[in-house]
């Protein structure tokens, strides 16, 4: 029997483009040359490294190949990609936090994000997570993920008001 | 529940009404009865200048945009079309989809957002997005749109159409909206406060008397204790005051009686109540537990083993306090406080308004400290529980930790964890430093206050010094129930919410239950019939579908499939953990749901996947079927499950402890004491779980011996991982997405050349590798 490979197929950005068809879905064609439709688009991590060691997987579910860095792409396709990346990954950073209310060992948040004010609420205070030093990551009570970043540049009100949670 | 789908928002073309009102602001509590919400004046301005002809079957909104921020899509489904709108982009559709070029709806689920994708003639399409939280009411309209698409329908039948409510949905309060809480059952604000209380009192009926003599002694010790400076108010005046020594004896021969009176109420009412206490527990966790053993698997499907634990201990614990301490100290202090307030008014009005100005104070200091002091607590719990976590994960871990050489890692992440605990608890010493000294103080401000007036009084003749004394013995009795009444709402709140929990088990029915005319099994042959059966676990995923399957007596069937195919489910539902969504199962012509459970598992035996064993010696899990059996038959069937060599070579014999879960043993003898188990009760039907698992080469081949004599004689279910299990079987079985997919011999289906020789193939491969 053939031995698998498990190399990962690092994909050369300059022989890659991304581009979008007719009806906004995403093709990737290497080498001008082969054209692949993709199918899914996958962070490896996409907590810690959302725009690196990006995944592109074709309609047969077979895998692409890995982006390393979308930033080494050229301009065109690096905008495509970030874009879907960003829609696929919603994640919104919370820029501000106006209350938290407890009901019931349900925290309420009011807060303001980078896609606009949000509400939503927290069952556990265990979904609030630290990261790392600095950086909280919340999941809401429908499974929605909430982004901070650094907490340290919160303002003070909203600090206080983290504090009290985590 | 449902709203019927005769919804008002008819579009005729001259008028559109609006009846029903939904929750405005998508970001805020989603209140969802029916699938039209509605629509803002511009979409309804731009549907009627395109003069639609078509019905309304739902408008819904999104709340995401297409520039990717929070904000409102507007989808509208006809008859004829889908429509997209985005009213801060442009006042007519950005979008327009014919039903009629629609193939397939779908909602692809992203992270944070999912979005609603239409497979078309013309390609594929992104229609919408939403985050999760409207996932529930997209999917409810999915079932909508497919209504529509679905042509067959007649027009009378798509006017009725109701979507059934998605249980996700059940996650929010029907009456309120907010989300109920993952531990509790019933929406916490909604919840009726009284009627749990009320219940929860039931509990202590049986044991009125106690109850009653407990709370006498209580009313006794509360005025034994008001008692004393009464006493001591004439002790000083009229005794010292007019030198009478007669009267100053009784005075202290009568207090150290009461003092006497005093202790004996105080101990009395302790053992009372404790006993009171306990009783409640005992009572409550016996009803628990009994309870919990006779609820079907899908209970534990859905709580977490931990949950239920704390159930059965802490909140119990909790009820119990609440119902004996709680409740008797409640009444006390409100006893108290009429009490010293009348004393304190009769005795002098001026110096009582003294007494109760610092009240305020006092009740809206304690509430916010005890508000305050709760979320440290709590977060001093968080991180010690984040301390043991590490324990729990290196101490039993240290090998790895070793080998990889991380050590101080591990020891920088401990310092690291202790210091944030360590900066909680010092916040906690600083504020408990603070709030008692200063409560203390505000008491001490009135009572000083008093002094001050009341000396002035005596000065100018109005006061008596032991009329002054009591007053101020008096002062400090009433300040103590003030703080304890300000924090009764959230000791009230923890009861209720401890007691909804319990009670939450309590009223759980087994979904499985003996029907009342259910009948006893008679000694069976073994021929299994499934007639079209179905399952659907309570999350809602089919997990299999349309099964026909005959399994004569005698036969050893081996079911074959990918894992989460449904193999081990449609096991379940054989012995009846669960019952089937759809269709029937019989055994010898009896429908399952007509026997009584307990005839059909005392002929039923099964070998788990993980064999779990219980805390107690060998020969006490091998019987364990049946307590009551002889010493041979226990020897008998170690013999004969390959494991009585390796006991007797054990010390302590059948005698040994196989210690929680049977941690002692290794996986393969574990495996062996549990075949011994199922062979000692003589089962007529078998079923073996991929009873191979997880043990090497050498210990498998005892296994399957064992699994051999075993399944003589027997109408025998296997369901296997490696297929060398089914070398005997009469037939096999092959199950993919919960659908038999091929059903043969081992030759007949190698021939077939399907999933089955495909597999077959691959295990042969991966016994290369093994053996080189």
């Amino acid at each position: 029997m053939k031995a698998q490979d498990f190399s990962v197929n690092i994909l050369d950005p300059s022989k890659i483009r991304i581009r979008r068809d007719g009806s906004g879905r995403l093709r990737a064609i290497l080498d001008d040359a082969e054209e692949f439709r993709v199918k899914r688009i996958v962070r490896a991590f996409p907590l810690t490294m959302p725009w690196r060691y990006i995944i592109l997987i074709d309609e047969n579910d077979r895998e692409i190949g890995l982006i390393r860095n979308i930033g080494d792409l050229d301009e065109n396709s690096m905008r495509i990609l970030k874009d879907e990346l960003e829609r696929v990954y919603f994640i919104p950073k919370i820029t501000k936090i106006y209350q938290i209310k407890e009901e019931f060992g349900v925290l309420i948040w009011e807060t303001e994000t980078d896609k606009g004010p949000r509400r939503f609420e927290v069952t556990s205070r265990r979904n609030v997570k630290k990261m790392g030093k600095r950086r909280i990551i919340i999941r809401d009570a429908d499974g929605n993920l909430y982004d901070i970043p650094d907490y340290a540049n919160l303002d003070q009100k909203s600090l206080v008001l983290l504090e009290s949670v985590i | 529940m449902n709203h019927n789908w005769n919804f008002p928002l008819c579009w005729g073309g001259e008028e559109i009404r609006v009846m029903k009102k939904s929750e405005d602001d998508s970001s805020s509590i989603l209140l969802r009865n029916d699938l039209v919400e509605e629509l803002p004046e511009s979409i309804i301005a731009s549907l009627s200048r395109m003069g639609l002809k078509e019905k309304i079957r739902a408008a819904v909104s999104s709340d995401i945009t297409s520039k990717n921020t929070y904000g409102k899509v507007w989808l509208i489904l006809t008859d004829d079309r889908l429509l997209i709108y985005e009213p801060e982009l442009n006042s007519d559709p950005i979008r327009s989809v014919f039903i009629r070029d629609i193939e397939k709806v779908e909602i692809r689920k992203y992270v944070g957002n999912n979005s609603l994708f239409l497979k078309t003639k013309n390609g594929d399409l992104e229609l919408i997005r939403f985050t999760n939280t409207l996932r529930p009411k997209f999917e409810d309209l999915i079932k909508r749109v497919e209504a529509v698409l679905n042509l067959s329908w007649k027009p009378e039948m798509r006017e009725n159409h109701i979507v059934e409510r998605s249980r996700e949905t059940q996650r929010r309060c029907p009456k309120c909206g907010r989300i109920i809480p993952p531990w509790m059952s019933t929406c916490p604000v909604c919840m009726s406060k009284r009627k749990v209380i009320l219940r929860l009192l039931g509990y202590v009926k049986p044991h009125l008397p106690l109850a009653i003599f407990g709370f006498a002694l209580t009313i006794g010790f509360t005025i034994l204790n008001l008692l004393p400076p009464y006493l001591m108010k004439i002790l000083i005046d009229d005794a010292i005051g007019n030198a009478n020594l007669t009267l100053l004896v009784w005075l202290t021969l009568s207090l150290v009686f009461i003092y006497l009176l005093r202790a004996l109420a105080s101990a009395g009412r302790s053992y009372l109540l404790g006993k009171l206490g306990q009783r409640i527990m005992v009572d409550l966790r016996r009803k628990l537990y009994e309870h919990l053993q006779f609820l079907s698997l899908s209970f534990y499907d859905k709580n977490e083993t931990g949950r239920i634990m704390s159930r059965v201990m802490s909140d119990t614990e909790r009820v119990q306090y609440f119902l004996t301490w709680g409740i008797q100290q409640f009444f006390m202090d409100i006893m108290i406080l009429i009490f010293v307030a009348i004393i304190l008014f009769t005795m002098s009005w001026q110096l009582a308004i003294i007494v109760l100005m610092p009240t305020p104070v006092l009740v809206v200091g304690t509430k916010l400290f005890s508000k305050k002091i709760h979320n440290i607590y709590h977060k001093a719990w968080r991180r010690w529980a984040d301390l043991s976590a590490i324990l729990a994960d290196t101490v039993p871990g240290v090998t790895v930790v070793k080998a990889f050489s991380q050590e101080r890692k591990e020891i920088s992440k401990f310092n690291r964890k202790t210091y944030e605990l360590y900066h909680v608890n010092v916040k906690i010493s600083f504020l408990e430093g603070i709030f008692f000294p200063l409560v203390g103080f505000v008491m001490t401000l009135g009572a000083v206050s008093v002094w001050w007036f009341g000396g002035r009084q005596i000065l100018s003749g109005t006061l008596t010094l032991g009329v002054l004394t009591a007053f101020i013995s008096y002062t400090w009795r009433f300040y103590e129930p003030v703080g304890r009444l300000s924090n009764m709402s959230s000791i009230l709140l923890r009861a209720t919410t401890s007691a909804e929990r319990i009670f939450e088990v309590l009223d759980t029915r087994p979904e499985v239950h003996d029907a009342p005319n259910a009948i006893s099994l008679p000694p069976l042959k073994g021929h299994i019939k499934f007639h079209n059966v179905s399952f659907a676990y309570e999350s809602g995923e089919t997990v299999l579908r349309n099964i026909n399957l005959e399994i004569k007596p005698g036969q050893k069937v081996g079911l074959v499939g990918p894992s989460g195919a449904g193999k081990t489910t449609l096991a379940k539902l054989l012995l009846r953990f669960y019952d089937p969504t759809e269709g029937k199962i019989t055994i010898d012509g009896y429908d399952l749901r007509e026997v009584k459970q307990e005839s059909l598992r005392r002929q039923t035996g099964i070998v788990l996947q993980e064999p779990f064993l219980f805390k107690g010696s060998i020969a006490e899990n091998i019987a364990y079927g049946d307590p009551g059996a002889p010493p041979e038959k226990i020897i008998e069937a170690a013999k004969a499950a390959n494991i009585h060599d390796f006991i007797i070579s054990l010390p302590e014999a059948y005698d040994t402890d196989v210690g929680e879960r049977g941690h002692r043993l290794s996986g393969g003898e574990k495996q062996r004491v549990s075949i011994a188990r199922a062979l000692l009760r003589d089962p007529k039907i078998l079923i073996l779980d991929e009873a191979t698992s997880s043990v090497d080469t050498a210990t498998e081949s005892l296994i399957q011996q064992a699994l051999e004599r075993l399944m003589e004689n027997r109408t025998s279910i296997i369901i296997a991982h490696r297929l060398s299990t089914l070398r005997n079987a009469d037939k096999i079985v092959v199950i993919d997405h919960g659908e038999i997919i091929e059903e043969g011999s081992h030759e007949e289906l190698i021939k077939l050349g399907g999933l089955y020789s495909r597999l077959c193939r691959m295990q042969a491969a991966l016994a290369v590798i093994t053996n080189e």
